[in-house]
């Protein structure tokens, strides 16, 4: 028993990720999309969640919002918490929640009853304080969002309940009633004895006076360090026993408190505790990325299925160039209401496949609530994002590639609706250029047919502007330099091939070249 | 408890940092000898002494204080002697039982403390036993006082409490700490309580009133065994610590009787090496500061008896209320050492220690400078000249109102004219910035300067020459000469080329 687990037996009170507590748990069955892999948010998923794996976090950021409704609730949440001393409150919360469950669950492994009593009634301890002081927290913050206001009613129900305000008692009474006992023990040889107090002066005291009139100026320190350690050998949990025998009644209601007490952590606040995590981990994320000068924005959005992205950029390719301190390259996206059909085209390694899947990145993050990269967006809601991006060359058999492609295109359109988003990264590359536009006209006109949105990165510059619902855009090369990639994709009619012959140039493969080389 | 026989109301510091021109002060005025015959070839004298000698002078009471404990010292040498070697002893068992401390554990540290504190107990019981029987015989403020100290802070009473503390550190009946419950409900927050010593029946029993639960290890249970020990450990932290740190408050009360006693014995071996070469004693009066006293009846330089020189002559000195001493006159007439033997004077008697001349009334100086000809003279003249004049910037840098600076043939690396157009102010300035200066100079132009600009506060004095050419090394009180006899010299050195040899072996 690790994270917190939110018992499915009882019902959850608020859940601050869906207004509806129980698509909680339904969130709970979703596994990784297809696309997230394609997408690279799997490599944003698992940097996330790499500190917080008790949280149990992935589902969350697998399971898309049906409705504007729902990503207005998260967003607002993010509101409340971004840049707010709220969220450093709610870290806290989690920590000290940590710390709850790491005492409840040494009260459960540990065998020497005292001990284990004891770590059960600390760590109830450190859940009542840290609830009270989130709720005193909560309540006097200036929050705007419906999920912490509902939170924050209920932690207040929860707390004026009588099983709390009896928990609460308790404790604090056991405890004062511990931390007043005092003892003795002396140790003879191998004999420890646990007796009443000894009233006796503080003999180290004693010593140090005798020769106090001594004193020259200041002497070292010998004292010896111990390490502070919270495990119990076997015979001071004897020794404790024995202690306890001298305290019987005080040792009787820790006894009995660990029984009652015995699931003290509330489920909608586990869950909150979890829950929130989702928020503190994604804004964790984001700092060090707007620390080095990134933008991120929350986006509109709306049943249109217009794209108004500015300055933009990929979430999970923007973390390794920032630690290579290589500058990033902000694009915007724009496709207005008649369009449907971004087609992708320009020179190698320009920064075609990055932008095919900031698009998919912006849709899929838009749908969790979460801020996107960029300084303003507006984005369709999108029901599924459907990519198809190369899936490894089977050498032996490039037939059986176009055959799997193929099936995999038609198990997209037979899928998609209206409401989603088609990727298609570089499809129809084994196989002739003739075939390949052929091909992916066909398939484009079912795609339009569809009034699906989808984005289609190609070398087929005649796909740019196969009808009136495309639009073209190129990624731009150094007008100086042509083999110098600019990773700004524009918006203009596809190019041609002006930038292959500087490549060839550049590496002295120009048809004058070879035949200058090869007379020789 | 304090030693506080070099000041009355502080310990002596020989750790002090030096002077930045130590190292000079000890070569150009030869003090490695006074600190030879001081230290007897200990070392540790040696560090003392020279730790005093570089040290600013105290205040003229304190200074008396110091020379009173000297002259105890003096009467009873043999009694001091003993309070040294006792001091030294205890340190050595402090040292020797000092290994047992990296053994780790406060059980072990505790033992080996209760080891060095029963040593020293002992220690403290003979001195104890030195300022009984001898108490009576001292008279110096410094001796009188560490002697009643003694008797009032090593009574019989706290001698007894020593060794109880030293019996219950034993912890026979075992170690008992009071605790409080903590984290998982452990143990913590462990004081030691005072042993209990158990008498009557009871102790015979082992027993005491009250509910008592226990626990034992069972025998080859190691890992519990440990926990034990840790137990124990834990709890005895403090106590271990406090032992151990009255084991070294006691040393260090020793390590700076030590120190006071080294400087006494040093200079006892200071004044015993003088007298036994007959060279005059005294110990000198010290005046304030603003006195500008320097009165001197037969002072010498006190190098020249340590280094086995007979004869030595010695001058009368009256310079109170004089800033400038300069000192002209034949060569070799005993010019620097008449400078040496006031620079060292001073130094001496803003110690404490005796002074080389039967009488010396003086307000030492704040600190002594010394501008030297360098020995190795030969090339580049204009080169020299200006590392004399460096050296001379960086003496005014270190330099405040109340020091003395003893300048011997300063800028003589020049023309007498340049070098009295440089040197004039800079005395001057440094006259009326309230210094002292001591200047050694064949330099007719610039003593004569100085005659005729500076002799209402000034002091000159000429190396006597007699007729037939002979020096007498008295300093007469007379002005500067336009000749230092160099003709004497050059007949001297010349003297087989001049004359014809009379051991021709052919006539």
């Amino acid at each position: 028993m690790n994270g917190p687990a939110p018992t499915t037996s009882t019902p959850v009170g608020v859940s601050i990720l869906f207004p509806d507590p129980a698509d909680a748990e339904r969130a709970e069955e979703h596994d990784q999309p297809e696309c997230v892999g394609d997408l690279l948010l799997d490599q944003v998923i698992a940097a996330l969640t790499s500190r917080r794996g008790d949280y149990r976090l992935a589902h969350y950021f697998y399971a898309p919002l049906p409705t504007t409704a729902a990503i207005d609730y998260r967003q607002q949440v993010f509101h409340d918490l971004d840049g707010t001393p709220s969220a450093g409150h709610l870290a806290r919360f989690g920590q000290r929640m940590t710390t709850v469950r790491r005492a409840l669950n040494y009260a459960a492994e540990v065998r020497a009853p005292q001990v284990s009593w004891r770590w059960a009634l600390d760590g109830a301890t450190e859940y009542i304080e840290a609830v009270r002081d989130l709720h005193a927290h909560l309540t006097a913050a200036p929050l705007r969002s419906a999920a912490l206001h509902a939170f924050t009613d209920y932690l207040s129900d929860y707390l004026g309940s009588e099983p709390f305000t009896r928990l609460a008692a308790e404790a604090h009474q056991i405890t004062g009633e511990l931390d007043r006992l005092r003892h003795s023990l002396t140790i003879r040889g191998l004999r420890v004895t646990a007796r009443p107090y000894d009233e006796e002066e503080d003999y180290a005291t004693q010593v140090a006076a005798t020769f106090e009139r001594f004193r020259h100026g200041e002497v070292k320190s010998y004292q010896v360090e111990y390490r502070d350690t919270s495990t119990v050998g076997h015979i001071e949990a004897q020794v404790l026993e024995r202690v306890a025998r001298l305290f019987p009644e005080p040792f009787a209601m820790l006894e009995r408190f660990r029984a009652e007490h015995r699931d003290l952590i509330d489920p909608t606040i586990a869950l909150f505790d979890r829950q929130a995590q989702f928020y503190l981990a994604y804004l964790d994320h984001l700092r060090p990325l707007r620390a080095a000068g990134l933008d991120f924005c929350y986006p509109q959005v709306t049943d249109a299925r217009e794209i108004e992205v500015r300055d933009t950029f990929d979430l999970a390719l923007c973390a390794k160039l920032a630690e290579d301190h290589t500058p990033i390259v902000r694009n915007d996206i724009r496709v207005q209401s008649h369009e449907r059909i971004i087609v992708i085209t320009g020179p190698n390694q320009g920064g075609k496949t990055t932008y095919a899947r900031t698009i998919g990145q912006l849709c899929h993050l838009a749908r969790l609530g979460l801020p996107v990269p960029g300084t303003s967006a507006r984005l369709p809601l999108i029901d599924t994002v459907f990519t198809h991006f190369e899936r490894g060359e089977n050498l032996t058999d490039l037939r059986g590639k176009l055959q799997d492609d193929l099936i995999r295109i038609h198990d997209i359109l037979h899928a998609a609706s209206d409401r989603s988003l088609i990727i298609l990264n570089e499809i129809f590359t084994s196989t002739t250029l003739q075939d390949a536009l052929a091909l992916s006209t066909r398939i484009l006109e079912d795609v339009t047919r569809l009034d699906a949105l989808c984005v289609c990165v190609t070398f087929i510059d005649e796909l740019a502007c196969l009808n009136e619902k495309t639009t073209s855009v190129v990624a731009g090369v150094d007008p100086a330099d042509p083999t110098i990639r600019t990773f700004r994709l524009e918006p203009r009619p596809a190019d041609g091939r002006a930038y292959a012959a500087a490549l060839a140039a550049k590496h002295q493969l120009t048809y004058h070249d070879i035949t200058e080389a090869l007379a020789r | 408890m304090k030693a506080h026989l070099m000041f009355p109301d502080a310990d002596f510091d020989p750790h002090r940092a030096e002077p930045a021109n130590a190292q000079i002060l000890i070569d150009d005025l030869g003090l490695e000898t006074v600190l030879t015959a001081m230290s007897d070839g200990d070392q540790f004298f040696y560090q003392v002494a020279r730790s005093a000698l570089l040290a600013p002078p105290a205040s003229p009471e304190r200074i008396v204080y110091r020379q009173q404990v000297l002259t105890d010292a003096l009467a009873h040498e043999p009694v001091v002697r003993e309070l040294y070697d006792l001091a030294v002893a205890a340190i050595e068992d402090r040292k020797k039982s000092f290994f047992g401390f990296w053994h780790g554990s406060p059980s072990s540290i505790l033992a080996s403390s209760v080891t060095i504190l029963s040593l020293l107990r002992g220690r403290l019981r003979q001195l104890r036993a030195i300022a009984d029987q001898h108490a009576t015989h001292f008279t110096s403020p410094g001796f009188t006082a560490f002697f009643q100290t003694i008797a009032a802070e090593l009574d019989d009473a706290y001698l007894d409490e020593i060794d109880t503390h030293l019996e219950k550190l034993r912890f026979r009946r075992g170690v008992r700490f009071s605790a409080r419950l903590g984290k998982g409900n452990t143990s913590v927050d462990f004081v030691v309580r005072t042993p209990h010593e158990r008498h009557g029946l009871r102790g015979l029993l082992g027993t005491e009133p009250g509910p008592a639960h226990s626990v034992t290890v069972p025998d080859r249970d190691d890992a519990g065994a440990q926990e034990v020990a840790d137990l124990e450990g834990r709890a005895l932290n403090p106590v271990a610590e406090a032992v151990a740190q009255s084991a070294d408050h006691i040393a260090s009360f020793f390590t700076q009787l030590r120190t006071e006693l080294a400087f006494h014995l040093g200079a006892v071996n200071l004044h015993r090496a003088l007298s036994t070469r007959a060279a005059p004693v005294c110990l000198p009066e010290p005046a304030p500061p603003d006195d500008l006293a320097f009165t001197a009846r037969d002072l010498y330089e006190m190098t020249l008896p340590l280094r086995g020189t007979e004869h030595v002559v010695g001058n009368d000195v009256h310079a109170d209320a004089t800033s400038l001493i300069v000192i002209t006159g034949a060569n070799q007439g005993g010019k620097s050492t008449l400078a040496r033997a006031i620079a060292l004077a001073s130094l001496t008697a803003a110690a404490g220690l005796p002074a080389p001349a039967t009488a010396l009334r003086i307000s030492p100086a704040r600190a002594v400078f010394t501008h030297y000809r360098r020995a190795e003279d030969a090339t580049m003249n204009r080169g020299k000249f200006e590392e004399e004049l460096a050296r001379m910037r960086e003496i005014v840098e270190q330099a405040a109102p109340g020091v003395l600076v003893v300048m011997n043939e300063s800028f003589a690396a020049t023309n007498e004219r340049e070098g009295a157009e440089v040197a004039v102010p800079v005395i001057h300035a440094m006259l009326d910035a309230r210094l002292r200066v001591l200047i050694v100079t064949h330099s007719y132009e610039l003593a004569d300067q100085l005659h005729r600009e500076d002799a209402a506060r000034a002091l000159f004095l000429r190396a006597e020459r007699l007729p037939d050419g002979r020096r007498t090394f008295r300093l007469a009180v007379a002005p500067p000469q336009t000749t230092s006899y160099g003709l004497d010299l050059y007949q001297e050195v010349f003297a087989d080329e001049l004359q014809p040899s009379r051991s021709a072996p052919e006539s």
